[in-house]
């Protein structure tokens, strides 16, 4: 009796989880408190890891996106060609595997019929949906830090967050300026496409302004145990040691292990900056890490919007938000100003617009130089740096293009 | 740098080793390749922040008591769950799959997403000049070495060790002999969950806890035990140390992404010369 009831209780607790997991991978998220009943309803899209290894990006990615929505239908929906639109977002979680987003992808464009997608990060899962987005003309939103994201032949991508490819010199200048006796760099970047990428550009960086790398070295995601690999780049003796995209919880675990090794110099990353979960995580351990800080969290203006849209989100994971708010805001900008729904003239008018102004300043489409189009945004660069223990904005810098 | 990655090597054996035993415990005794083996490192790890982070207990006390809770969980499993299915190994194995994929779920709802820390109970190094190492790091290998010795008495000069034994090489002789052969794979199946929450809960104030970290480390026990031999304690044992230092040196010498590729090429080379791995076949 007693096996049988608590095999039925397993069993009702499992499908409980299940079907709640079920829920959260198809939320729709309409947001907002005023009626809408008049409204029509635009569905958007939304692919990110929101669970697993990756969540650290996707949670941002999520929380900014439905704090835009959320603002958006509260303001009356979006006016688009005299019809007024109530947005919904139809979500889907790809845990940060391509063949997930793939999958997220064709659901969206051929079950739901959307035409506007926000997502996914990572370039694995960004190039698998544009072989769907690209082809039935539906605009994509993303962010990868992989170059082949954009290219002329991909009119419908556009990337809303910047690379270290605009941003990674501003923020090695500073740290020139500051440290100009730190001048040997050793790379820790993850072994996959956006690892090699990102720490690519950086290199090119880095040796433009004179200085000299070390150590260059590649290990696999989800390691914890940097040890082996510290002990190799500390016999360099670098100034500097700089990660390439590593997750915000591997590079705390690297900052405390370096220090336990007797690393007294700096720190620096080239990927998504995450500062509270690397403070977390690193503590003191974390001293003059060097980062781009994206935006100001505690600006009025950011603190504005999370007092009202961002209450029920896990904090560690708004510092990134605002970007992929500032991102939505412009499109729904864009689509306002189009006047019409359909994604060929949106994407128009979006990669035309100039001086928008966002939380972390004025924002503009640029990458013709690098992408050969103009759908990569840009605006000013937020240096931040640990100081005596805090995450401290040091330095705003204009991008050079 | 080679006394350093000695040291770093034995500190990657130390845990290897507690993860490789109870995994090839479990499959030696019970015939289960437990694929949910990373998740209950896991939830050694969580159990310890709860405990020692939150509730603030003595760190041992808290680490003892994180890994007999997770052990406990794991007994409890085998008796609700793994038992119902018998001696069908496909069929357990697939179970096995269905509650990794449960339990690292279930993290995510009941822990979130975020990675979260500890800071260990002993800061600071001691630095001998030619090599440093951490108080923290040194209490993990003299940990480990305890729990190796305690182990080995276990099989070897306890009863319920002996039946151990007995059960992996014919349960039907064991039973014959009076041997309780459920009440002894339930016990074997607490104490592998048990060594892997343990080595989960050590290792935590040096690494990170996330629902996720179960994965790295279950391909890490995977590989020591295909290298020492599936099913053999003592193959645990060398296998952990052999995979430890070699990726500590290779790592040091060569670098990361190369070890990993010699790691793999290695043990495939090994297992064309001895497709049992180093002392597989039997549970010694």
């Amino acid at each position: 009796m007693f096996k049988k009831l608590m095999l039925s209780l397993l069993f009702l607790l499992m499908a409980g989880i299940l079907i709640a997991c079920n829920e959260s991978e198809t939320s729709s998220s309409e947001g907002g408190t005023e009626s809408n009943a008049n409204r029509e309803v635009l569905e958007i899209g939304l692919v990110g890891p929101l669970s697993g290894g990756g969540a650290a990006w996707g949670l941002p990615l999520q929380y900014g996106v439905e704090m835009a929505v959320k603002e958006v239908n509260d303001n009356g929906g979006l006016d688009i060609g005299g019809t007024n639109y109530n947005v919904e977002l139809i979500t889907y979680d790809d845990q940060y595997i391509g063949d997930e987003s793939v999958s997220a992808a064709n659901r969206l464009v051929f079950e739901d019929n959307v035409n506007y997608i926000f997502g996914t990060v990572g370039s694995s899962g960004v190039l698998g949906m544009q072989t769907i987005t690209e082809d039935n003309e539906v605009l994509l939103m993303t962010n990868s830090y992989g170059t082949e994201a954009l290219s002329p032949d991909k009119p419908f991508t556009f990337r809303g967050l910047p690379t270290n490819l605009e941003w990674g010199s501003e923020v090695i200048t500073y740290m020139s300026e500051e440290f100009p006796d730190a001048k040997k760099v050793a790379f820790i970047s993850p072994n996959d496409e956006s690892g090699w990428q990102v720490q690519k550009n950086a290199e090119e960086d880095f040796l433009e302004l004179d200085y000299e790398i070390v150590a260059n070295e590649f290990p696999e995601r989800e390691t914890q145990d940097y040890n082996p690999i510290l002990t190799k780049v500390l016999n360099t003796e670098p100034d500097i040691i700089a990660f390439g995209g590593t997750s915000p919880g591997e590079m705390g675990v690297a900052m405390n292990q370096a220090r336990a090794l007797g690393y007294e110099g700096l720190f620096t990353g080239f990927g998504g900056p995450a500062i509270q979960e690397i403070l977390s995580i690193a503590g003191d351990n974390a001293e003059d890490f060097i980062y781009y800080a994206q935006t100001d969290i505690e600006s009025p203006e950011a603190q504005e919007l999370i007092n009202n849209y961002g209450q029920e989100y896990e904090k560690e994971f708004l510092e990134v938000a605002p970007d992929w708010y500032d991102a939505a805001t412009m499109l729904f900008a864009a689509m306002e100003e189009t006047g019409t729904l359909d994604t060929s003239e949106v994407a128009e008018t979006l990669r035309n617009m100039d001086g928008f102004e966002g939380l972390a300043g004025e924002m503009s489409w640029t990458g013709e130089e690098h992408y050969g189009i103009n759908q990569q945004l840009t605006k000013p660069v937020i240096v931040g740096q640990v100081i005596d223990g805090k995450a401290v904005i040091v330095d705003v810098r204009e991008i050079k293009e | 740098m080679f006394e350093q990655a000695l040291i770093n090597g034995l500190v990657l054996s130390s845990v290897y080793v507690l993860m490789a035993l109870g995994f090839t415990m479990i499959f030696g005794i019970m015939k289960i390749v437990n694929f949910a083996h990373g998740e209950f490192y896991m939830l050694g790890a969580f159990a310890l922040y709860f405990t020692y982070q939150v509730y603030e207990m003595n760190f041992i006390l808290a680490i003892i008591v994180s890994a007999v809770l997770i052990g406990m969980f794991g007994m409890f499993l085998e008796k609700v769950l793994f038992r119902k299915l018998g001696n069908d190994e496909m069929k357990v194995m697939i179970l096995a799959l269905g509650v990794s994929i449960f339990l690292q779920n279930l993290g995510i709802v009941l822990f979130g997403a975020t990675t979260k820390a500890i800071s260990p109970p002993f800061q600071g190094m001691l630095d001998l000049g030619f090599v440093s190492i951490s108080y923290y790091n040194m209490f993990i290998i003299i940990i480990s070495v305890i729990v190796l010795i305690a182990f080995y008495f276990f099989i070897k000069k306890m009863k319920t060790g002996q039946a151990f034994i007995a059960v992996s090489h014919d349960e039907e002789i064991a039973s014959v002999q009076g041997i309780n052969v459920k009440r002894i794979k339930m016990i074997a199946f607490g104490i592998g969950i048990l060594l892997a929450a343990f080595a989960g809960a050590l290792v935590t104030p040096l690494y990170t806890v996330s629902p996720t970290i179960g994965m790295g480390a279950l391909m890490n026990a995977f590989i020591v035990v295909i290298l020492g031999g599936l099913g053999s304690i003592m193959g645990a044992l060398w296998g952990g140390i052999i995979i430890g230092l070699s990726r500590s040196y290779l790592t040091t010498y060569i670098g990361a992404a190369e070890a990993d590729l010699l790691i793999f090429i290695l043990i495939a080379a090994l297992l064309l010369v001895k497709p049992n791995g180093l002392l597989g076949g039997s549970y010694q």
